[in-house]
């Protein structure tokens, strides 16, 4: 039976983390399915979906990867897939792109983040970067998200018109397309 | 004829949407004038829309001979009220902009515009452009219409910081 762990892994940045954990993964006949690593500024984050071969468990994985991290500073978590979460597809929702920006204030990401949950609006990805501007630091986030309908999206678009002006930010919602090129 | 501060997000002018020159209007040139020593001013910088430097009209200067890239290009463009009458062959490609000094961002633009313009004595212009050259022209015309290049973003892995100075800037 296929098994899968979740790890996600977080330290100090510097040359060689990726090398160390691959390794781990490459020597116990793991495969990499789903990655997702970045540096924010001086931390480097690591999250990823790993498949494990016929005779190793997730213990055996804890264990290998155990003495990597503690030499690279990382702070790791494992948790094995259950058969439904491996089975888990998004389905019958539509994909959406939210691009906000704006003069940085407390409060931006929650207020946004409350309105979607409130719909039932799944966010899949999000990213922000503060960036200091020449008057005041501008705030820029992107979020995709997964939303149950045409009627929820039509919804949320009209409550994000209201944040707009509230949040004093800019804001464009738009279905996520595929890009043909 | 002077060089302008360029104007950065949050400024309200960004925002807006320029109205259009009456033909002859001398308020053009002048207009062009200082878009040309602006952009003279920022090395890298490939092309000016005339609300970035504080003046809501639409006039832009693009002059992608000057990245560090060679392209195909047709010299300085100073155009007045600049109008995409065809776009095609979208393809998407790295962005930056002088009033988001920080961020990069890919945007999907066509690398094949018609465009309609005058030019700085008010001749009637229509000309094809194409590759970066036609890209810059859609980012600043784009600016004519208050839209910024963050706000064609359609995925969260398409924003940057910019983490060494200048690439190309618009």
């Amino acid at each position: 039976m296929k098994k899968q762990v979740a790890l996600s892994a977080i330290g100090k940045d510097q040359p060689g983390i990726v090398a160390a954990l691959s390794k781990v993964f490459f020597e116990n006949q793991c495969n990499l399915e789903d990655s997702s690593m970045t540096r924010l500024k001086g931390d480097f984050a690591v999250l990823l979906l790993i498949s494990l071969p016929e005779n190793r468990t997730p213990e055996d994985l804890r264990r290998a990867v155990e003495p990597v991290a503690q030499k690279w500073g990382l702070v790791f978590s494992m948790r094995e897939l259950s058969p439904e979460e491996m089975e888990l597809e998004a389905s019958g929702t539509l994909p959406y792109t939210l691009v906000v920006y704006g003069v940085d204030h407390p409060g931006i990401v929650y207020r946004l983040a409350r309105a979607a949950a409130d719909e039932k609006i799944n966010i899949t990805d999000l990213r922000t970067h503060v960036t200091t501007g020449a008057q005041a630091p501008l705030y820029s986030l992107v979020m995709e998200v997964e939303v149950p309908g045409a009627r929820v999206a039509e919804a949320f678009g009209e409550k994000l018109e209201a944040l707009k002006k509230e949040l004093k930010v800019e804001v464009s919602f738009k279905a996520a397309e595929a890009e043909e090129l | 004829m002077a060089v302008l501060p360029v104007l950065v997000y949050p400024h309200p002018l960004l925002k807006q949407k320029a109205p259009s020159l009456s033909p002859g209007d001398p308020q053009g040139l002048r207009a062009l004038e200082d878009l040309e020593d602006t952009m003279s001013a920022h090395p890298g910088c490939v092309g000016l829309a005339a609300p970035q430097v504080g003046c809501l009209a639409r006039a832009v200067v693009v002059d992608v001979s000057r990245s560090v890239r060679p392209c195909e290009n047709h010299g300085r463009l100073k155009l007045l009220n600049p109008d995409v009458l065809e776009a095609t062959q979208w393809k998407i490609g790295r962005e930056g902009c002088l009033s988001f000094p920080d961020l990069l961002a890919n945007v999907k633009r066509a690398q094949r515009i018609r465009l309609k313009a005058f030019n700085e004595w008010w001749e009637k212009m229509d000309l094809v452009f194409t590759g970066f050259e036609a890209v810059a022209l859609q980012h600043e015309i784009d600016h004519l219409d208050g839209i910024l290049f963050l706000d064609r973003i359609r995925s969260s892995k398409d924003l940057f910081e910019r983490r060494k100075p200048q690439s190309a800037a618009l």
